[in-house]
């Protein structure tokens, strides 16, 4: 019963706050991830969200309302509102009110048990145009309006329970090695193991579509490569960019009995077509002209495909969903960071990749070793003097450049990559500028989009070995990167206003380390200008998921040496 | 009349008939108010026993002559009364029969939370007539925009188009309450606060809870509601019971002033949830039955209605607010008033749910409260003093620097002083009389001077010999 103790306020607006503090927090945390979304997290107080979709997750993972409620009531401070109660048995209710099922003669039928919600379906306006027939066993669906339906259906609030089954790919046992091709000890680690089952299902119609959300450096492909050894046949792993491609083909290599032969590359360099093939989102949504029909989406039909994988599938774009509301019958899992899309499209994830299945939060997996622990620190830099005038004077455009470029950035670079020896520092960038005068200044190498593919190989290779242990990157750094032993970014420039782009580039430093340090962030802004502004909203994100950033002045970083213009 | 022991008392009340112990209840209630006149008595009674007039009168006879009431003389007029030495017998008696009467079965309750927090708002309103300063059209009402910018803070959905000249519930009683308590004054041009303002915040809640229960009382100083109140008063002790607003209803209106009659439940439920359950004296619940109405007073209503003043041991503790490293601050509602005028003048609300307040911390909020007399190292002990967890670092890193920054660059009054010639103004830079004068000079004929001691400059000037003409009409 609610006890003003408890670690939960439950309001009204279907928020819900936790208190860290409490000692009742890590039960009342493990619940929540049940039912409701983590929308914050900084240190004192996090904010979870229940919505709609959250509801049908857990109604979707086996959790009724009252198993909801009871638990909210148990670690709740005050009672529950008794519109939130309503709101969350009327919405859990009507998952699995409507059915996608096979009828005997192999149709595709939308069931429910109450007649009268189908009579309501068959005249829906948005629904109607997706049937084809009223039957004593349900409304036949248009088989190739699969997922147009369950997205249309969900729009209108009713989610559709997905049993109608998948088409059974052509076979491709894959194993996991215990010692990978690269000679080290390898298993799946619990959470990961956890993940494909949950997903899965031990291939029941109910398993073999979903989201699996972990955080960065949680290792989400091996997930997407465990699922592959449990669904044993032929696979598309659709990715960011072509150094993920080959990140994917690497492990898939390094990590299951597939031989080379075995495993395709699909992208503008390279066209094989392989039982497991990787490829781009662009590769697929590239057109030669406009107008003209994206020309590599056939390759969703190329092969008889048993799992479709979408890796950070919050970058999902809009032609790939449409492309994927015409293979239903295909097994799909998405893996990703976050649920939240900076589009809002979480309703067309839901509908047409599938539900989450299985979400660890980063804090149990930092409490647990699996990913290292990071310290954030904001050094604030003053103008330097050879450009105060300039910034003085300049537009509101020219005024961010400026500041982002700040000269006076550059000793504290050099004083961090001095504090950190012998550590393998990333400095990362958004000015080329900015990043040729560092990589000269440090002696360090410099990968920017204009890098050649072999070239930045040879020098992520050099940087994974230990050899270059100082590599200046810009922002083709931010995604799907994979340099395991990076355990300090430095970022000297960003973007104004992207959520994803600090919390990238902080997870380049999030792999566990060999020797258990903490990894470190700097972000290096320059004090009152509009730099200041734009790492604050960048920093946001971070600050959300509880990451603590310490403020510092330069001067105070230096031991007292002056460094641009004072400090107030 | 003999003189009777207490239980015997009780006794007697046990047997008497309907008609006796309506006579008595009608006594009982308006006496908690007043008192009743005789005529009105016998008004209610007829109406309530059917227009028996023999019955009532022989009610009241009754109770006449088992002493239980007795009559006064108040302005020509006699007032039943119940006597003395029957108050604490029928005090317990008729508690106990009414409250037998509309005290619901016990069941599992669905408590209500009202969303509103009538101090809060109250708060809110003065921190907005501070920092806004609302124009006032030439009838004293608010300007249409500052009316529509108020009516969207309180959540109020009404169009200030249709309003008929008066605030909505329940912003119109605390717009009277601080016009009355003269925590807010209206000029001809503007409404500003007003001189209690500093007082008022050093209140504590419970304080400012009963001023405002009290105004309530005053204001809507209607029998019926009252007689509710007088009733509760009566509550036995132990753990407050749940009241079934129907039931109260069928057993109290037939005890009121007949021309109150027909809306006493509409009004009781609107006075409930409006006023009341906002300001934190009274709960509601909805019944086991649809539809059903529940309420009962808090620990601090109770206190407030019995003793007729607040009980501070009652009030809900506040377990401080939480900063986090957003630049967020939330609070648990309800939130003491003291700490919410700070809150309001220093950040900017962000958003409002029935259990929190979640407010923003800026350069302009901070600026903001830095400008209404604040200062910089009391705002980093308000939030240090007032956070349930540590103020992380960098909040308190930027609220150091923003302080800081605040009067690094002020206006000055200056006076331009023109001389013909660079040498005169060497001779007044260096005068023993003019010297203090000078801050500084523009051109080598043209110094600057303290405008604030133009007057003493002058005689300055005069003195030394200079005569010094006025132009531009001062600065």
């Amino acid at each position: 019963m609610s006890s003003y103790m408890n670690p939960l306020i439950v309001q009204s607006d279907r928020t819900v706050l936790l208190e860290v503090g409490n000692p009742l927090y890590e039960e009342a945390r493990d619940l929540l991830a049940f039912f409701a979304e983590l929308v914050k997290s900084p240190e004192h107080i996090h904010t979870y969200a229940i919505t709609p979709l959250s509801l049908w997750n857990a109604a979707a993972a086996g959790l009724t309302a009252s198993g909801v409620l009871e638990g909210l009531e148990r670690f709740a401070k005050f009672p529950v509102p008794p519109a939130l109660r309503v709101e969350i048995q009327d919405l859990m209710g009507r998952y699995g009110k409507v059915r996608l099922m096979r009828g005997s003669d192999g149709a595709l039928l939308l069931q429910a048990d109450d007649p009268l919600l189908l009579t309501e379906l068959w005249h829906q306006k948005t629904v109607r145009p997706l049937l084809l027939a009223e039957r004593p066993d349900g409304l036949v669906v248009d088989p190739g309006a699969r997922g147009q339906l369950k997205y249309a259906m969900i729009k209108i609030g009713f989610p559709v329970e997905d049993g109608a089954g998948y088409q059974t790919g052509a076979p491709l046992p894959v194993h996991l090695r215990e010692i990978s091709r690269g000679g080290r000890p390898f298993a799946m680690r619990t959470y990961q193991e956890q993940a494909v089952r949950a997903f899965h299902k031990e291939g029941s119609l109910f398993g073999g579509s979903g989201v699996i959300v972990l955080p960065c450096g949680a290792g989400k492909t091996v997930v997407g490569i465990g699922t592959m050894a449990a669904v044993g046949q032929q696979t598309l792993v659709l990715t960011t960019n072509i150094t993920a491609v080959r990140q994917w083909i690497r492990e898939l290599l390094d990590k299951t009995d597939l031989t080379p032969d075995q495993v395709g590359e699909y992208t503008g360099e390279v066209k094989e077509i392989k039982p497991v093939t990787v490829s781009t989102y662009q590769m697929l949504t590239h057109r030669n002209a406009e107008g003209e029909r994206a020309v590599h989406l056939e390759l969703l039909g190329a092969r008889a495909w048993g799992l479709i994988i979408y890796d950070e599938v919050h970058t999902l774009p809009a032609p790939i969903f449409r492309a994927t509301a015409e293979i239903q019958a295909l097994r799909r899992l998405g893996l990703t960071a976050t649920l939240i899309r900076e589009d809002g499209r979480e309703t067309d994830v839901f509908s047409l990749i599938g539900p989450k299945r299985y979400e660890v939060p980063w804090r149990i997996l930092e409490g647990a070793g699996f990913i290292a622990a990071a310290t954030c620190t904001e050094i604030r830099i003053g103008l330097d003097e050879r450009v105060r005038l300039a910034y003085a004077t300049a537009d509101d455009r020219a005024k961010v450049r400026y500041a982002a470029e700040n000269p006076a950035k550059d000793v504290i670079v050099q004083a961090i990559v001095a504090r950190h020896p012998g550590e393998q520092t990333l400095v990362i960038g958004q000015y080329l500028d900015q990043l040729k005068r560092l990589s000269e200044l440090l002696g360090a190498p410099l990968i920017t989009g204009k890098t050649p593919e072999k070239e930045r190989e040879v020098l992520y290779a050099g940087f994974k070995e230990g050899t270059i242990p100082v590599l200046v990157v810009s922002k083709v750094a931010n995604f799907a990167v994979d340099l395991p032993d990076a355990s300090v970014a430095i970022q000297v420039s960003g973007t104004f206003g992207s959520r994803q782009e600090e919390a990238q580039r902080l997870g380049r430093v999030l792999r566990p380390k060999a020797n258990g340090q903490p990894a470190s962030f700097y972000a290096l802004v320059t004090r009152e200008t509009r730099d200041q502004e734009f790492a604050l909203k960048r920093q946001l994100f971070l600050t959300e998921q509880g990451y603590q950033y310490e403020i510092t002045h330069g001067e105070a970083f230096l031991g007292g040496e002056p460094v641009g213009a004072p400090a107030p | 009349m003999a003189l009777l022991h207490p239980d015997e008392m009780e006794s007697q009340l046990a047997t008497l008939t309907e008609e006796g112990l309506a006579a008595l209840k009608v006594v009982w209630i308006h006496g908690s108010v007043g008192g009743i006149t005789v005529e009105l008595t016998q008004q209610i009674l007829h109406l309530l026993l059917n227009r028996r007039r023999k019955a009532v009168m022989g009610a009241l006879e009754l109770l006449e002559s088992l002493g239980a009431i007795s009559t006064r003389t108040q302005n020509y007029r006699q007032i039943y009364q119940i006597a003395q030495p029957w108050q604490d017998p029928v005090d317990r008696f008729l508690a106990a029969t009414i409250f037998a009467a509309i005290q619901p079965p016990a069941a599992s309750v669905s408590s209500l939370p009202s969303g509103r927090f009538l101090l809060e708002d109250l708060q809110q309103l003065l921190s907005w007539v501070h920092f806004t300063k609302p124009a006032l059209t030439q009838q004293g009402q608010l300007h249409k925009r500052h009316l529509t910018a108020l009516l969207t803070m309180m959540g109020c959905a009404a169009n200030p188009d249709e309003l008929p000249g008066r605030y909505p519930e329940p912003i119109g009683l605390l717009m009277a309450f601080l016009l009355h308590r003269r925590l807010v004054n209206r000029t001809e041009r503007q409404m500003l606060t007003g001189p209690d303002l500093t007082e008022w915040l050093a209140l504590p809640d419970y304080a400012q809870r009963a001023e405002l229960f009290q105004y309530w009382v005053d204001r809507y100083s209607y029998q019926d509601l009252q007689t509710i109140v007088a009733v509760l008063r009566h509550l036995p002790a132990g753990e407050i019971p749940w009241l079934d607003l129907d039931s109260a209803t069928t057993e109290l209106e037939p005890l009121v002033n007949p021309s109150q009659r027909g809306s006493f439940r509409l009004r009781l439920e609107h006075h409930l949830a409006t006023f009341l359950a906002p300001l934190g004296l009274f709960e509601l619940a909805a019944g086991s039955e649809p539809g059903q109405l529940w309420f009962r007073p808090t620990p601090a209503g109770l206190a407030l209605i019995r003793e007729g003043r607040p009980d501070p041991a009652a009030e809900p503790p506040f377990p401080g607010f939480w900063v986090q490293s957003t630049y967020e601050i939330l609070a648990p509602r309800p939130v003491p008033t003291g700490l919410l005028w700070l809150l309001e003048s220093m950040a900017d609300r962000k958003a409002e749910t029935d259990r929190s307040l979640t407010y923003g911390l800026n350069r302009q909020s901070v600026y903001r409260s830095l400008k209404d007399g604040q200062s910089g190292p009391a705002l980093v002990e308000f939030l240090q003093r007032h956070s349930a967890a540590p103020v992380p670092q960098n909040v308190l890193f930027d609220l150091q620097g923003w302080t800081q920054a605040f009067g690094q660059v002020s206006l000055e009054r200056l006076t331009l002083l023109r001389c013909s010639s660079p040498d005169l103004a060497l001779q007044i830079k260096f005068s023993r009389r003019t010297a203090p004068f000078v801050l500084g000079e523009l051109t080598p004929q043209d110094l600057v001077v303290d405008g604030n001691q133009e007057a003493a400059l002058l005689e300055a000037l005069e003195a030394d010999g200079l005569m010094p003409q006025q132009k531009g009409g001062g600065h």
